[in-house]
Order: structure tokens, then C-alpha cells, then sequence
């Protein structure tokens, strides 16, 4: 079983970035019909979302929050030893935008920077192997990185997920925290790797069809466009997520009443009330962001602690904190959070226009 | 549980009234079987029956008998 224990470390600052575009489900009544937008806000709680420029990438997303955190906390960038960028949306086929990320942010060439490839789960992974980096080093800090434009991957006549997607960056500073104590829990499963796919662009498939073709849900999508299995997901959601939530808890001897806050992938309010009920949380305990910024994937976590917490001292809380979604993917894990050190959710239109890679650089 | 009752926990997680679905009832023609129904058939089955339903198999069921078939 894959648990992780990390004593010692901690997290010392969670911020996230937003682009300025809010796009509202009723903007898509005249597209899809009112009867279409209402059953998708009652069934999903997703009212808003917002949504980048053309120009702006998950790395400036990522940037901007990442800017704005080591800001407010004032730490010397040449003490952090490692840079964990999370996307599934690169600036680039390669390199990752890890590289992008460290220029960008003035990090030292001593400083380890890699990618990792995942969605929903990303934050839960990218927390775990940025604590897993630290145990094993003497580093001070370790930066933790994410970006999602899946915005930019949906048809925009495709009414089952043009609605649902919003963008985001977040930014997560670890340090070393003498009492700080952590428990992991991941867990994958390949099997269903066809659950949320997007075929095209990747190195199977050198050269896909453009062509359109009506998929068993009804909808019609091409092999560029995200597809999801809506009903396998969610029984997913609903059967996978809540048993690995009980091993959890179980494994850490804890119980619901142990923890402060339970901060959940937002999926889909349906989801989230199912995993309240089931593991007889309370209500008031559970943040929901998804209803005025969509799902934002992996950053979907920080995103509700910033929107829940930001602006507000309550100081010191243990929060449990689940994610899940595409691969399929899943995890949990806790950290007691220093709430004055969450910080409130910014707006950018900002981009790395030196980004745009034309001939004549080259 | 008997097959009316059975049919009465369907008619209760689609919101229908009682008396709407018999076995033969054909789900293409329920307008209430929609896709977020399929979401509260599959919560029903997790709790009621202990029944983990995939996309695959609600696919295909074409009829209440089908979900029926599946209830034990």
C-alpha cells in the first residue's frame, strides 16, 4: 500500500492566480438552450468559471501565484532546493514547463525542477513528492507549482464539459515545521485510462483524423477534444474515493472529528454531497469554490483553501484534503495549515509574451 | 425484496410516480432516465445493494428489467 509518512515538514504558504475572463453558464443559453444550462447548474453547482486568453498558459497562471506567495512570505529564492511544476497543459511538447517556470521565477540553477503529469490528483502527488524530495535533503524549501488551462481542450460545442472546466494556477511553499506531521495515501489505476482521455497531440497517434463523430454519450467530438465517461467516472468518485478516504482514516487511527476542514477535488457538487454523506461529514466543514470557478483539475484544493480561507486569520487547522480524477488518479492527505498564511485569490491577464517561440528566434 | 418493490425504489431514485415502470418499460422512452438519473441509480445500487455500477453496464441496460437483473 502506498502511505507516506513525512515528519517535519510543512506547508508555509498556499496562494492561487485566476485569469480575469469570468464566463457565467447562463452566457451559454443562447448555444445550448436555457433547459440545458438550468439542468447543468442544478445537477453540477457550477454557476462560473473563469477562463484564460488565448496567449496565457498554465505556467503563468502557475507564475503569477508563485509570485505573489514568495511576495508575501518573503523568503530568499536561492534557499528553495526544489520546484515541482503539476500540469497537463505545457507551454511546450517539450521542454516541460518546469524549465519555464524556474526562469520565470529567478530560481537557482541549485535548485531541482521537474514536472509531473497529472490532473485532479496533482496536488495531493505533487505535495507528496515535493515532502519525499525534502526528507531526503537538507533543503530549506521545496516550491510546489501547478497550472490548468483545460479550458483550452474542450469543444466548445461539447455541452457535457464546456461548462465545467475553469483555469487556474496555485503555488505551495514547503518548509521545515519541527511539529509538522503528515500521512499520504495514492493511489492509481491505469485499467481505466480510457475514462478521461484527450487521443490527439501525443506520440501514438503521429498524425489523427480531424474528422467528427458522434461518441456513445451522443455528443459529437473529435480526437482533439477531452472526452470523459461521465457515468464511470462518477461511480469512481463514489465508490473508490470514499473507500480509500475510510483506509485513511483507518490507517492514521483518525476520525472525521480529528480534522478541522475536508477539502475535496471540486468535481461536481453531486460528488462532493455524496462523499459528505457517506463518510458523515459536516457540512459546514466542507468548502465548496466549484459553484463561481468550475473544476480547475489539480489546483481545484489550494483554489478552495484560498477562496475559503484567504481572507480570513482562524489561524492553525488540520485539514484532510482528497483528490481524484483523470489516469484514474487518487490520493489523501492532511496537513495542519497555517490559515494566515493562505492567501486571497488574484486575478491576471498577465503572459510570458517572450514565450511565443517564432522562426527567426531560433 | 420483492420485483414491485424493486420497481418502486426505481420509480423513487428517477423521481417518477408510482405505478410509471413495469419490467417491460423501455428506458429510451423514460425522459426523466436522463444522465444525471444514471447518477442517482448509481449512488441507489451503491447503497441499497452494495452494487458498483460502471459505465459499461449502465450502457447496457435497455430495459427496467435490465436494472432489475442487477439487483441483488
Amino acid at each position: 500500500m502506498s502511505f507516506f509518512k513525512s515528519n517535519g515538514i510543512g506547508i508555509a504558504g498556499i496562494a492561487c492566480a485566476v485569469p480575469k475572463n469570468n464566463v457565467t453558464v447562463d452566457s451559454f443559453t443562447p448555444v445550448f438552450g436555457e433547459e440545458v444550462t438550468s439542468k447543468f447548474t442544478a445537477g453540477t453547482g457550477i454557476k462560473a468559471m473563469y477562463k484564460a486568453l488565448p496567449e496565457q498558459t498554465a505556467s503563468d497562471l502557475g507564475v503569477a501565484a508563485a509570485e505573489n506567495l514568495l511576495s508575501k512570505l518573503d523568503i530568499d529564492k536561492n534557499e528553495i532546493g526544489a520546484m515541482l511544476m503539476v500540469t497537463q497543459s505545457p507551454d511546450y511538447r517539450r521542454p516541460s514547463s518546469a524549465s519555464i517556470v524556474q526562469k520565470r521565477l529567478g530560481l537557482p540553477i541549485s535548485c531541482s525542477c521537474m514536472e509531473i503529469n497529472l490532473g485532479c490528483s496533482g496536488f495531493i502527488y505533487g505535495i507528496q513528492t515535493a515532502m519525499s524530495l525534502m526528507n531526503s535533503s537538507d533543503m530549506k524549501y521545496a516550491l510546489l507549482v501547478m497550472g490548468e488551462t483545460a479550458s483550452k481542450l474542450v469543444d466548445p460545442k461539447d455541452k457535457s464539459i464546456v461548462m465545467m472546466y475553469g483555469d487556474a494556477g496555485a503555488a505551495v511553499l514547503l518548509e521545515r515545521q519541527a511539529d509538522a506531521k503528515t500521512t499520504t495515501l495514492l493511489r492509481s489505476d491505469g485499467d481505466r485510462f480510457k475514462a478521461i482521455v484527450l487521443p490527439a497531440g501525443g506520440f501514438r497517434d503521429m498524425t489523427p483524423t480531424h474528422e467528427r463523430f458522434m461518441c456513445s454519450d451522443g455528443i459529437e467530438r473529435s480526437l482533439y477534444d477531452i472526452f470523459m465517461d461521465g457515468t464511470s467516472v462518477f461511480s469512481f468518485s463514489i465508490t473508490d474515493v470514499p473507500q480509500a478516504l475510510k483506509d485513511y482514516l483507518e490507517k492514521t487511527e483518525t476520525t472525521a472529528e480529528d480534522y478541522d476542514a475536508f477539502v475535496f477535488h471540486q468535481a461536481n457538487q453531486f460528488i462532493i454531497k455524496q462523499l459528505i454523506r457517506k463518510m458523515k461529514l459536516p457540512k459546514d466543514s466542507v468548502p465548496i469554490s466549484l459553484d463561481r470557478f468550475g473544476n480547475t483539475g489539480g489546483i481545484s484544493i489550494p483554489l478552495t483553501l484560498c477562496d475559503a480561507y484567504g481572507d480570513k486569520n482562524e489561524g492553525k487547522k488540520n485539514a484532510l484534503m482528497c483528490g481524484f480524477g483523470i489516469g484514474l488518479s487518487w490520493g489523501v492527505t492532511n496537513a495542519v495549515i497555517d490559515f494566515d498564511k493562505v492567501f486571497p485569490i488574484i486575478e491576471t491577464d498577465d503572459y510570458y509574451k517572450e514565450g511565443k517561440i517564432t522562426p527567426e528566434m531560433l | 425484496m420483492t420485483e414491485q418493490e424493486k420497481i418502486a425504489l426505481i420509480e423513487e431514485t428517477l423521481d417518477l410516480d408510482e405505478g410509471t415502470l413495469t419490467a417491460d418499460t423501455v428506458l429510451d422512452d423514460v425522459d426523466e432516465y436522463d444522465s444525471m438519473a444514471k447518477l442517482s441509480l448509481i449512488v441507489m445500487m451503491d447503497d441499497e445493494f452494495g452494487v458498483k455500477l460502471t459505465g459499461d453496464v449502465i450502457k447496457g441496460f435497455k430495459t427496467v428489467g435490465d436494472i432489475l437483473a442487477v439487483m441483488n
